[in-house]
């Protein structure tokens, strides 16, 4: 396994403290709660994105799809079958798993460009399901999703968002396994040359489909998260717009930089907090950065930031040189 | 069965507007192996520069067809020249993702230049249906599209096998660092193909007007639709878009009259499924050895 860098433990360790305290006090503004929870849904969605596209070459457009499917799923077993919000939640999740499994099978054989139109296929699929059948109250929605209970409490929203950051943690750690084991080496083998790894024997299809069925998971756990927080379901919020949002939020950050998967998506999701008035030029905005990162900034936000971080450490170490030396010089001195 | 045949005339004139889509997506993609997923928008923005100089300006029409054709393929030069060409570069599927990204920008671009209302196109021949037998009728403007596309169609076949740059263009698809040695300018093959692809959406755009409303958003489903129609077929084959162009348009019309209406957009991709499962070089593809 790599060596984790001193410099990203301290990085992580850093945001991962400001993601525990901010919300202690801003827990009793609903709005603010929804906004960081909703940030953390994103960063489920736009880390497994990162690690898809990064990490195996593959595309999806349909992420909004499992989304869709993950928050149906689990609702419906909650509201219809009276099951308790975890069996729904694990339901919800390997059932995306298989619809992954299934759909990224024939396509993983072949190039990003047929993913990429069978995911988005089954989006809309996916759409004119939830919006034309009965069992999914149709284009009015659900509504009166119960709360999630906590020793037989409702959650409070602080809760709830602790219960997420979990799942931003659990899939986190996922994605970084994935990234630096067996499976990891093998994407990267067949990133940099798919002829030259199966000559070695890496089953190409297998680590490829394997990565799209997780990565259809994590879509679907995103969305019972975001169905049992809003509490109210309905198609649109499960539209292509919203897979071309996740796929932003993958992207921008940089692509194969977990870091940078989780940057793109505070980065993308928070956008619209403070662009309210211009709500309605947002998807020309999502548009446009994913264009403008690849063009000016193929390896993403991420890597001025890197840049910038190398030169404070040098300049830290360096600065810590000099002082040493000067010490060593008065004491010789 | 007079429904049938019915069906069957409507499927034909929807199956010529996803032909002419599908190739315009298959020359760029034989040529250059480069999938524009803003196609769909290019096509958007021939038909609302046609709309804008036809009823807005009031131009005759065949001005206001030729300068949307010339417009909308000033833009793709120049989205091609400033972006996919650097982009291209580094990764192919990075290229790829910048294409949606800038089929999102386009479509929303759009919204906020022309609004999000809806405008409706003058039939160029009268909209009233022109009766086959009692029960059969066709629209006059579905006739002008089937008429169009086979013009385009034709005029496609002739350019690539009888002009040199037609022929030098294969020679690109081939292989184009030989076709390159052997004199063939390769940046100026780029303008010319996405000349074309531009081309061939704007005219779709400008005569399939009277038939859709005019609108930002018209592109979406018909561009994605129309790049299945082309996989399907087996992409990079231009007989193979015909074939699936055609295909789709029937499988639309008879399907949203049989099976169901509500779910008219689902066909396409239902059908996209079968084809990846059963035969995934598509139906006229040829099966690529380099890939694994």
């Amino acid at each position: 396994m790599k060596k984790v860098k001193t410099r990203t433990k301290i990085i992580i360790a850093i945001v991962l403290l400001l993601a525990i305290i901010i919300p202690v006090f801003t827990r009793e503004n609903r709005y603010y709660m929804d906004v960081f929870i909703m940030l953390g849904i994103y960063v489920i969605l736009g880390a497994s994105m990162n690690l898809l596209i990064g990490y195996s070459g593959q595309i999806s457009l349909g992420t909004a799809g499992f989304y869709g499917i993950g928050a149906y799923a689990s609702v419906l077993l909650v509201m219809e079958a009276n099951m308790p919000f975890l069996v729904g939640l694990i339901f919800a999740v390997v059932l995306c798993f298989l619809i992954g499994y299934v759909l990224g099978f024939p396509a993983t054989k072949l190039n990003f460009i047929f993913l990429g139109l069978s995911t988005a296929g089954l989006n809309t699929i996916i759409q004119l399901i939830i919006t034309n059948s009965e069992f999914t109250g149709g284009a009015s929605g659900i509504t009166g999703i119960p709360s999630v209970k906590l020793f037989g409490e409702p959650m409070t929203k602080l809760q709830y968002y602790y219960m997420t950051l979990i799942f931003v943690l659990i899939v986190l750690f996922i994605c970084y396994r994935i990234v630096n084991s067996k499976t990891g080496r093998a994407l990267m083998a067949i990133k940099g040359n798919p002829i030259a790894a199966s000559a070695m024997g890496i089953n190409i299809n297998r680590y490829k489909l394997l990565v799209f069925a997780i990565v259809s998971a994590m879509g679907g756990l995103a969305g019972v998260l975001y169905a049992f927080n809003i509490r109210y379901i309905q198609a649109e919020a499960f539209t292509t717009n919203m897979s071309f949002k996740i796929l932003t939020m993958g992207i921008i950050g940089g692509m194969g930089d977990l870091g940078g998967g989780v940057l793109g998506s505070l980065v993308a999701g928070a956008l619209p907090e403070f662009l309210r008035d211009l709500s309605k030029y947002q998807m020309t905005i999502y548009g446009l950065l994913i264009v403008l990162v690849l063009r000016f900034m193929p390896k993403g936000i991420v890597h001025p930031i890197q840049i910038g971080l190398d030169k404070l450490e040098q300049a830290i170490t360096g600065a810590l040189a000099k002082r040493k030396a000067a010490k060593a010089k008065k004491k010789e001195g | 069965m007079n429904i049938f045949i019915q069906c069957v005339i409507n499927g034909v004139a929807l199956g010529a507007v996803y032909t002419i889509m599908a190739l315009s997506y298959t020359i760029l993609f034989g040529t250059l192996k480069i999938a524009n997923f803003a196609q769909g928008d290019i096509y958007m923005i021939g038909m609302l520069l046609g709309f804008t100089f036809y009823v807005t300006a009031s131009m005759p029409f065949v001005v206001a067809l030729i300068l949307a054709v010339i417009i909308t393929a000033a833009v793709l030069l120049l989205i091609e020249r400033a972006i996919y060409r650097p982009i291209l570069k580094v990764s192919s599927m990075y290229l790829f993702i910048a294409t949606i990204g800038m089929a999102t920008f386009l479509r929303n671009a759009a919204q906020l230049v022309f609004g999000s209302e809806s405008y409706s196109f003058p039939h160029l021949f009268g909209s009233d249906p022109i009766q086959i037998t009692e029960s059969l009728s066709i629209i006059p403007q579905n006739i002008v599209i089937i008429v169009v596309c086979v013009i385009l169609v034709v005029a496609l076949f002739l350019f690539m096998r009888k002009t040199k740059t037609g022929l030098a263009m294969s020679a690109v698809s081939m292989n184009p660092f030989a076709a390159s040695l052997m004199g063939v300018n390769y940046s100026q093959i780029t303008t010319i193909t996405y000349t074309i692809a531009a081309a061939m959406a704007a005219i779709a755009g400008v005569f399939t007007g009277p038939l859709y409303n005019v609108s930002t958003t018209v592109g979406a489903t018909l561009g994605l639709k129309a790049l299945i129609a082309a996989v399907m077929g087996g992409f990079g084959n231009s007989a193979g878009a015909i074939v699936g162009g055609m295909i789709l348009g029937l499988v639309e019309a008879l399907g949203s009259t049989y099976i169901s209406s509500a779910y008219k957009d689902a066909f396409a991709f239902i059908m996209l499924l079968i084809i990846l499962f059963l035969r995934p070089q598509g139906i006229l593809g040829r099966k690529s050895v380099s890939k694994v």
